[in-house]
């Protein structure tokens, strides 16, 4: 999995749980809560939907990491190595 | 897993009540070891069921309705329930009613349903110069409901910096404190928001009883990995170094736990730490319950819900022993759309202080139950008529200490105590309010409180 695609499936679950936001202007490099509508619950969904579809736990601490697409991306990656995706 | 297995539970949830069991399903999808402690062999708490007539014939005591029909923001009411449960909300089937209900007070009457409309119009027709007020007012009502926090500020003026009408201002408060007034006297501007919003605005539903709803909830928390232990009442929380470490239950059994959630209430929770907190409420219920071998409407019955009041300049105190039926709550149970006809229960409700009844002397205490529900279907029958000819094939009438002894609730409680705790915290690190005294009302209050609590104070903290 590249960092482009981590990106994109972030961005797909985001889609699902806040269907009204505007994603298509979100820069990768700023936190999502200062651009979209999104408050810490949202983000515990994001959480709840990476590990549904995805199988990847994201333990309580590293819930920080989800901040931005860039960071997310970063977090991801290796993940996704480690499940040999 | 046993309960006394000896690695500490990752969450124990006091309760399985509405609050309990939203609460366990939102822990379980973030934790491994999650209990839902319940003292009684059912669940639902305030509001659970019971077999009369026979194995078949269910009566939900409480279930009038179910708020939040439609959903308006995906922060709140239904749809923050159902996605924080990883449910939908048709897997409950909730029915929407087949008539509007209806508020009355002598020489007012409005009509509510589940498009917001109805009530709009039924305010501009009777209190045409009403009306703007009353739409800022339902704007302002979205705004201070998503708020997790008390207001202070006194329900009545509030409603007045809106309205200038004295019987406009009673009518629109009779159903908010009839639904989920824990006090007397007036409640909190936001939690009267939360409530006209949930009910008045957003609409109601009925699900055919509230077994199927619990059970539902009961199979999504095991689906999770929950555990259940029912017929357990918890005797005492121990603390120590300003946490609770375990949980003791009557019968000797140490649950022990990192987080601690309660719906027991505010100051039930105190005792069971050896604290005192919150101020015990007062507010419970009578209520008759009739079942009838047919349809509601054959009796002329044409609301789904119905507040009465009898007097426009009533006051919201229960007036020591007499009956309280200046304030009187209908429900037509069968009065939703129900695929097949559902059991005609009608009840009639009317607030009582448990201080008002004593089981000291049976006879004693079945005759004051037969001369509140007399008194009770005496003006009933003013405003249905036809309801005086018809014989119900059961009644069954219960009083505050009926829910007193069914739900541990002292005083039999049914909103819970005089003071909420709101952001859910108590003076214990890892030990958390939920349901009715964290300011969770009702079916879906309770729900909600459950999911935000377990959200904010448990999941994303670092609580534990
Ligand atoms: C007559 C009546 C009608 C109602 N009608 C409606 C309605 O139409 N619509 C609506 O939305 N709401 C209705 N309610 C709502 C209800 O008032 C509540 O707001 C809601 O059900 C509260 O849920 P809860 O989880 O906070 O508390 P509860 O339901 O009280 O749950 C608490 C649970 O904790 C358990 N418990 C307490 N102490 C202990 C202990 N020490 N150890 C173990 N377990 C313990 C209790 O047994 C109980 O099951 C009605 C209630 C009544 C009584």
């Amino acid at each position: 999995m590249t960092k482009d695609e981590c990106k994109k499936l972030v961005l797909d679950i985001i889609a699902d749980i806040a269907p009204d936001e505007d994603l298509s202007n979100v820069k990768p490099d700023v936190r999502l809560r200062d651009q979209l509508q999104l408050d810490s619950m949202d983000f515990l969904d994001i959480v709840m939907e990476l590990r549904k579809r995805h199988g990847i736990e994201v333990p309580e601490a590293d819930y920080l990491k989800l901040a931005s697409l860039d960071s997310s991306a970063e977090y991801l990656v290796p993940k996704f190595a480690a499940l040999g995706k | 897993m046993s309960a006394e297995s000896p690695q500490p539970w990752d969450v124990v949830i006091i309760g399985g009540g509405l609050s309990g069991l939203a609460a366990g399903i939102r822990c379980a999808q973030f934790f491994k070891r999650v209990v839902i402690v319940e003292a009684h062999s059912k669940l639902g708490g305030l509001n659970s069921y019971y077999h009369k007539l026979d194995r078949r014939h269910l009566f939900s005591n409480g279930l009038h309705t179910v708020t939040n029909f439609r959903p308006t923001s995906r922060r709140w009411g239904r749809d923050l329930v159902m996605r924080n449960l990883g449910m939908s909300w048709d897997e409950f089937e909730i029915r929407p009613p087949r008539y509007p209900s209806r508020i009355s007070l002598p020489g007012v009457t409005l009509a509510f349903d589940n498009d917001p409309r109805v009530l709009e119009e039924s305010v501009a027709a009777r209190f045409p110069s009403e009306i703007d007020g009353f739409r800022r007012l339902c704007a302002v009502v979205e705004k201070e409901s998503v708020v997790l926090q008390a207001s202070h500020a006194d329900c009545f003026e509030f409603l007045r910096s809106f309205i200038a009408s004295p019987e406009l201002v009673a009518a629109l408060a009779l159903p908010i404190l009839c639904y989920g007034a824990h006090q007397e006297g007036t409640i909190d501007s936001r939690l009267f928001s939360i409530l006209f919003r949930s009910l008045l605005i957003e609409g109601c539903g009925s699900p055919v009883d509230i077994k199927s709803m619990l059970d539902r909830l009961q199979t999504r928390f095991r689906s999770l990995g929950g555990e259940l232990l029912t017929r357990s009442p918890i005797a005492s929380l121990t603390v120590d170094g300003g946490r609770v470490r375990a949980a003791t239950l009557a019968d000797g059994r140490v649950i022990e736990g990192v987080r601690f959630l309660s719906s027991a209430g505010l100051s039930e929770t105190g005792k069971l730490c050896g604290s005192q907190w919150g101020k015990p409420g007062t507010i419970s219920v009578f209520q008759w319950i009739g079942a009838y071998d047919r349809p509601l409407e054959q009796f002329g019955i044409r609301d789904t819900l119905h507040f009465a009041a009898s007097r426009v300049d009533y006051t919201w105190r229960i007036p020591g022993d007499r009956v309280f039926s200046d304030l009187i709550t209908y429900s037509a149970n069968d009065n939703y759309a129900f695929p097949q006809p559902g059991h005609a229960h009608f009840k009639i409700s009317c607030f009582s202080h448990a201080s008002e009844w004593s089981l000291a002397d049976r006879d004693a205490y079945a005759a004051q139950k037969r001369r509140y529900a007399d008194e009770l279907l005496r003006i009933t029958y003013g405003y249905y008529p036809e309801l005086s000819q018809a014989r119900p094939l059961v009644e069954d009438l219960f009083s505050p200490l009926t829910v007193e002894r069914y739900t541990h609730h002292p005083g039999g409680t049914i909103y819970g105590g005089a003071e909420k705790t709101w952001d859910g915290r108590t003076a214990l690190q890892n030990l958390f309010i939920i349901g009715n005294d964290q300011g969770g009302v009702g079916i879906m209050g309770a729900m909600t409180s459950g999911v935000l609590v377990s959200n904010l104070q448990v999941i994303l903290s670092k609580a534990g």
